[in-house]
């Protein structure tokens, strides 16, 4: 399994466990009398197992599996891979930080992460796309 | 890869390109507010990310590495149902978001219907071929 792969896995499985653990957060809450401010962490428990752990170990999977580019080549670009990686990652860790604290001490510079947030992972899906896309082909 | 996983995955790459669009523009809109109409895509979004991406994209993969039927000519099964899934996802999911876009609620049920539809069509025409290799081959797969 090329070194790529195994970090989208890998990187994967920490966001299942943390996407987990928000979930039982965020149910435990009210039977436990915690803030109802932990709440606010809903979209990121959310995108932390949809985007953080499915997406990316399709992204991983998808990576070492897919039909080969070409012989020289065979999974396209591998810095094109690693930008994908790195900005997903990028993406949802500002965020993970940025959307709950938005809410709760609503200040600027929260705003420019989120909006920097959705730029990374805007780019991160689209280069995934792009480096992918030669390689879904018949055989 | 055979040809219909050619398409699934190829079309569900393509909904993931339009959902991760849709999912920037309301995160950035969250952030620093950019159109009054940003959280209309809210919906179109989900749609897109949950059935055009990931459910097409495992639908995709599935028809490609699950046991073919090797002594049979149609080594994939009644792939023709496959087919008939692929158009019907498809059509359900973009009708689906652009009725959620609209406000269309009747059109939307419609949209879901027809995901319902190109599933259980998905389903019946994969179903034989979760098995052991090697094993039974249905006599009639056309």
């Amino acid at each position: 399994m090329p070194t790529l792969s195994r970090w989208f896995i890998k990187v994967g499985m920490i966001y299942f466990i943390m996407g987990l653990t928000m979930s039982v957060i965020l149910l435990a809450q009210p039977a436990l009398g915690w803030s109802p401010q932990l709440q606010v962490m809903r979209p990121v428990y959310l995108h932390f197992l949809f985007i953080g752990w499915v997406t990316q170990i399709i992204m991983g999977v998808g990576y070492w599996m897919f039909p080969k580019y070409s012989k020289e080549n065979p999974r396209g670009s591998e810095k094109l891979g690693w930008v994908a990686f790195i900005s997903l990652n990028l993406g949802l860790l500002l965020r993970g930080v940025s959307e709950p604290m938005i809410i709760i001490y609503p200040q600027p510079i929260w705003g420019w992460m989120l909006a920097l947030a959705s730029m990374f992972l805007l780019l991160a899906g689209w280069v995934f796309i792009f480096n992918t896309w030669g390689r879904i082909k018949e055989r | 890869m055979p040809k219909l996983s050619v398409w699934m995955v190829g079309a569900s790459l393509i909904h993931m390109g339009f959902g991760f669009l849709f999912g920037s523009l309301i995160l950035h809109h969250k952030g620093i507010p950019i159109f009054s109409w940003t959280w209309q895509l809210l919906n179109p979004h989900i749609e897109l990310m949950i059935f055009g991406w990931t459910m097409q994209f495992i639908m995709g993969i599935a028809f490609f590495i699950l046991p073919r039927f090797s002594e049979h000519p149609n080594r994939y099964g009644a792939e023709y149902l496959g087919w008939w899934s692929f158009f019907g996802i498809n059509l359900g999911v973009i009708l689906t978001a652009i009725s959620y876009w609209f406000g269309w609620h009747d059109m939307a049920i419609i949209g879901q219907f027809f995901v319902l539809l190109a599933v259980v069509t998905f389903v019946a025409m994969i179903s034989p071929r979760v098995k052991p290799l090697g094993s039974f081959t249905p006599r009639k797969l056309t």
